[in-house]
């Protein structure tokens, strides 16, 4: 059995830094994840946002998650799409047990293709490549419980 | 307010013209891109019997390389009085491009407009492709790109996949059926790349997969060419062409949640028409039981069956019986379906061809014709963040 990975090294896009989204990556390459919420009102926010969506307060802060959610949805692509991975790989949007509707852009490793499944329970795992660059990946969860 | 006035398109904008070049595979366009979309305009200049000086409005999509004041230059407009872009990729902008023209015209904005739309993907570099390598991707992009979120290809899969899950498993077998009536309609299509090409039941199951849940056959073309729609006033149509085709109903935009925050947005798994949908059928005074065919945009088989779903030609709950192949298949389908081969199997005119098709089938001329169509639906751009709906009709629907 083939287990998903991620790529070895890392040639595709890197995101910008900005005041508003640095922490973010920062956190990463600590290997912890953290996210944008409202200090007023609670609210998660990502992509990170400079005002609350729910109360429009702009007192927001980065704070850690647990890492845990289950799989939105998914794809199992079979094409590089410019992009060097390991074929096939899996395209997925996973929503953390924080918030209804959390969701983050990722991809799925650790297990085989044939394995993912909408509801699945996952866990953050991180990548660090080239340059500071650390992704925030997610792989089954074998403790379990967190299927939302 | 002036209480004569209903703010209405339909019935004030008829198309007398409709033109393109020779559908090519992408990359193989010989001549440049502008030149193509000349070709195009000329051509349906011709098929309208008007002198191209006469043109005097311009609207495209997509944000369409070729501006309207080279292009006015280019065949001698007399007067340029209009332009108007649709923003954004791919085909969402398609029926907003044809709106925006009819409008222009209802409002006494310009006299005689051309709606079109340009390709010459060797001349410029492929249609949404993802530049690996490229530096410091801002926004939205900056979270999805590293993921490799960065063609329509998986971002729409997964919203399909998603529907799919939500309906206990549905929309797998609707959107095969899609792709082979395409196929299907093609065939008799000589402006179809895919002429020639049959594709069977076997062929599509053992195609490979792309995205999943879509394999080599769900997913649309990339092509050159052009192809474009000249629209005048309606009362100036019947003395310019023995077979007018009026706007009835336009609509374009999309749900405000299903567009921000992106990937959490609540409606996360539709094609996007819950409300242009509706704004278009009341637009124009019918609904899905009145119409003969229906040329729905497929960038993507699975956006067909959800689109379809939203205008109200199938239930969620029945999308694999309603959708059955024999059902989508000109003449004698219940539900005629992209009649041209559409994107998938004629060419990928960002959704422009699917207008031509519905202008042919009501003057009579399509290669697949359903006798007596009166009424063709044309729907644009399932899944993307502005999306746009035109229905159009015969004469006799006014």
């Amino acid at each position: 059995m083939t287990l998903l990975e991620a790529p070895t090294s890392w040639q595709g896009p890197v995101p910008a830094m900005d005041p508003l989204t640095e922490p973010y990556w920062d956190s990463l390459r600590q290997h912890r994840l953290a996210l944008l919420r409202c200090r007023q009102c609670g609210y998660w926010l990502h992509y990170p946002v400079p005002a609350c969506r729910k109360c429009l307060s702009d007192d927001v802060e980065y704070q850690p998650v647990s890492g845990k959610g289950s799989i939105y949805t998914f794809s199992v692509v079979h094409r590089e799409f410019g992009i060097h991975f390991p074929i096939p790989w899996v395209a997925a949007f996973v929503e953390l047990v924080e918030q209804d509707g959390l969701r983050l852009p990722t991809n799925i490793v650790g297990c085989a293709p044939d394995e993912v499944s909408i509801g699945m329970p996952v866990q953050v795992t991180y990548r660090d490549y080239e340059d500071g660059l650390t992704l925030a990946l997610f792989e089954p969860d074998v403790g379990g419980g967190s299927g939302r | 307010m002036n209480p004569g006035h209903t703010r209405t398109l339909r019935g004030r904008a008829a198309v007398v013209g409709i033109g393109e070049t020779e559908y090519l595979r992408h990359g193989q366009a010989s001549e440049p891109e502008f030149v193509l979309a000349l070709r195009a305009i000329l051509t349906a200049c011709r098929d309208a019997g008007i002198d191209p000086g006469r043109i005097d409005g311009f609207t495209s999509y997509s944000n369409d390389r070729n501006l309207p004041s080279r292009l006015a230059s280019a065949i001698g407009v007399d007067e340029l009085r209009y332009s108007s872009m649709v923003w954004g990729g791919g085909g969402g902008g398609v029926g907003g491009a044809v709106s925006n023209a009819a409008m222009a015209i209802a409002t006494g904005m310009a006299d005689c407009v051309v709606a079109f739309r340009a390709l010459a993907q060797g001349q410029f570099g492929r249609f949404g492709q993802v530049r690996a390598g490229s530096v410091g991707v801002t926004d939205e992009a900056a979270f999805t790109l590293p993921y490799g979120l960065g063609s329509p290809a998986q971002q729409y899969a997964m919203r399909f996949q998603r529907w799919v899950h939500d309906h206990q498993g549905r929309g797998l077998a609707a959107q095969r059926a899609v792709a082979l009536a395409s196929y299907h309609h093609a065939q008799t299509n000589p402006r179809a790349v895919m002429n020639g090409r049959p594709l069977t039941g076997e062929a599509y199951d053992a195609s490979r997969w792309i995205v999943e849940p879509w394999r080599l056959y769900d997913c649309c073309q990339e092509n050159d060419g052009a192809a474009a729609m000249i629209l005048v006033p309606a009362e100036a149509a019947p003395d310019m062409s023995d077979a007018p085709v009026f706007v009835l109903g336009a609509a374009q935009g999309s749900d405000g949640r299903f567009i921000a925050p992106v990937h959490n947005a609540p409606r996360y798994a539709t094609a996007n028409f819950s409300t242009v949908a509706p704004r278009m059928w009341a637009m124009a005074g019918i609904g899905p039981r009145d119409v003969d065919c229906v040329q729905s945009y497929e960038n993507f088989t699975g956006g067909v069956v959800m689109s379809l779903v939203e205008h109200g030609f199938a239930s969620a709950e029945e999308v694999d019986d309603m959708l059955a192949f024999e059902r989508l298949i000109a003449p004698g389908g219940a539900l005629p379906l992209n009649t041209s081969g559409g994107n998938l199997a004629e060419a990928y005119m960002h959704g422009f061809g699917l207008h031509n098709e519905a202008i042919r089938q009501l003057r009579g001329s399509s290669c697949n014709q359903i006798p007596g169509a009166k009424v063709v639906a044309v729907t644009g751009g399932p899944m993307v963040g502005y999306v746009s709906d035109v229905v159009y009709g015969s004469e006799d629907t006014l």
